[in-house]
């Protein structure tokens, strides 16, 4: 069985962003600090997993990066890597990347039952692109997946739900969106691995651009910090004075 | 423009459900407006099947769908956008119709910067946090109930949660820990505090990441957005990320043990300390009667 595993990696959110924000400066700083995100890892390591328990899985990797991040992404030895070029989809469009993303599915993954990827993907998203995806695919879309549980008469997923975790039975074909836990944190890689990654072959496959735009991106602007209506009240005193204040202040807050 | 606001039935504060549908009224600006309030079960498919139904493109009409923030809002709303051909705007911090297009700001790079987004989709759906406490002396719109009884598209079993902290949702004080916390025991503490006086146990992405607290609780750009009366901020260092998820009407009261945290620079209320020295004497003063 294949599953294949989305990877798009963000900017490492140690490095601050360039003073001037432009949408060049954006993807410049993205590539030089590229870094995967907590989602990224338990996409990727809810795959291994999968190959850990069965040796007739073949885990393929589609990495929405540059080749650094694809190389990165091959000292986990993953079956295959794939670069994926997003490079003429805009990023901010998240119905464009799913379509982009679906169409590198059909080229490099058509067989995969199974489809992984992280609950965000990538700097632009915010828990869009995911869902976008599975209906462009046309796979049904599982949400914040934490863990995959094998059964014998079928695969079942353990994921978050609006209310309490429940546990899904998988369907022949879906997409899963993996969302950190403790349960999902990605193994280091082997050294050798690493190393032979350095050398690899990694093809890329492109992307064609989006034909008719729907969404046209205005302007790019660093974030506005919240706005506090007055200076910070310090409460000072002895550790019994910190604490009585709290409570005092969270009393009064129950009964506002 | 017609204005659509679905209100799923996961979204269970009177609140929140008034505030979104007021948003919807002022998006609307006397034009078009259809509330739905969704009750049945609380399955994004189900929602998507029905919303889809009663969504079907009629020439000419641009269509803006409004759902809730947050994971399953954004999941609904990407997966109505792309099955009937719309755009997904995704979590968006300002919306306005203006000339038959939608404008939208939504945060990008983890809440370091922002985007404005125009769409010119005959659909657009887009997820927002309504303020709560902004618009409440405007009237309430009529809404349609339409009751969701599509069978779940899973077969599902529920899973008995350890540790059961709770609900961030709704609560109107909201208790929440970060990576300072350092151990389980620390959000054991922070749940006594929550339950002595009704709120929510929240966490920041590096205490989920830990294990400590379940994904669900879970406060900022990739987790929930809350709307307290007060949130009780204890070993967060206030990264931009984090305060994402905090209503700015919240109160912030921080605790932190480092003069220099960001979120003393974002709170209304400071208190400088180590969380394990105060946090039990709070405790105990909140359990024992006042």
């Amino acid at each position: 069985m294949e599953v294949a595993v989305l990877i798009c990696g963000v900017a490492d959110p140690k490095w601050p962003l360039p003073q001037a924000i432009t949408l060049d400066a954006l993807h410049a700083h993205a590539s030089r600090y590229a870094a995967l995100s907590p989602f990224d890892e338990a996409a990727l390591e809810l795959a291994l997993k999968l190959r850990d328990r069965d040796a007739s899985v073949r885990v393929c990797a589609l990495v929405a990066g540059d080749d650094a991040l694809a190389r990165r992404v091959a000292g986990w030895r993953p079956d295959s890597v794939h670069r994926v070029d997003l490079e003429g989809v805009p990023r901010w469009d998240a119905a464009a990347v799913a379509h982009a993303l679906a169409q590198a599915l059909d080229a490099l993954a058509r067989e995969a039952p199974l489809v992984l990827i992280g609950r965000e993907f990538g700097d632009w998203d915010d828990g869009t692109v995911p869902a976008a995806l599975a209906q462009a695919a046309g796979r049904p879309c599982v949400a914040l997946a934490l863990a995959i549980d094998h059964r014998a008469d079928a695969a079942w997923v353990l994921r978050q739900g609006s209310a309490s975790l429940e546990r899904l039975r998988l369907p022949g074909r879906a997409l899963l969106s993996a969302t950190n836990d403790p349960g999902n944190r990605l193994r280091h890689p082997l050294m050798k691995n690493v190393m032979l990654a350095k050398k690899a072959a990694i093809p890329a496959w492109r992307a064609e651009a989006a034909a008719d735009a729907l969404l046209s991106l205005q302007a790019v602007e660093p974030a506005a910090a919240p706005v506090r209506r007055a200076a910070c009240e310090w409460l000072e005193g002895s550790t019994q004075d910190k604490a009585q204040a709290l409570a005092d202040l969270l009393r009064a807050a129950t009964k506002a | 423009m017609q204005v659509t606001v679905i209100l799923p039935p996961w979204l269970s504060d009177r609140g929140e459900r008034d505030a979104l549908a007021r948003t919807g009224a002022a998006l609307a600006a006397g034009g078009q407006l259809d509330v739905l309030a969704c009750t049945g079960a609380a399955d994004v498919a189900a929602l998507v099947q029905r919303a889809a139904q009663e969504l079907q493109a009629e020439a000419g009409l641009r269509r803006l769908v409004v759902l809730p923030a947050g994971p399953e809002g954004e999941q609904a709303a990407a997966l109505i956008a792309v099955r009937l051909g719309g755009a997904p705007l995704g979590r968006c911090t300002h919306l306005a119709v203006e000339g038959g297009i939608v404008a939208a700001r939504r945060a990008v790079f983890g809440g370091r910067a922002e985007i404005e987004l125009r769409s010119q989709a005959a659909l657009t759906c887009a997820t927002f946090s309504a303020d709560a406490g902004a618009a409440a002396s405007a009237p309430l719109p009529p809404m349609r109930g339409i009751a969701l009884d599509a069978p779940p598209a899973f077969e599902a079993e529920p899973v008995a949660e350890t540790a059961a902290f709770p609900r961030v949702e709704g609560a109107p004080l909201v208790v929440s820990g970060g990576r300072g916390i350092g151990t389980p025991e620390g959000f054991d503490l922070l749940a006594r505090i929550a339950r002595a006086v009704g709120a929510g146990v929240g966490g920041s992405l590096p205490a989920v990441d830990a294990g400590w607290v379940p994904v669900a609780h879970q406060v900022g750009q990739s987790g929930k957005f809350v709307s307290p009366r007060l949130y009780f901020a204890v070993a967060i260092s206030g990264t931009p990320q984090h305060l994402a998820g905090i209503a700015p009407a919240a109160r912030i009261v921080a605790l932190n043990s480092d003069a220099d945290a960001p979120i003393f620079a974002r709170c209304d209320v400071g208190v400088l300390g180590d969380w394990r020295e105060i946090l039990p004497l709070v405790a105990a003063r909140l359990e024992s009667p006042p």
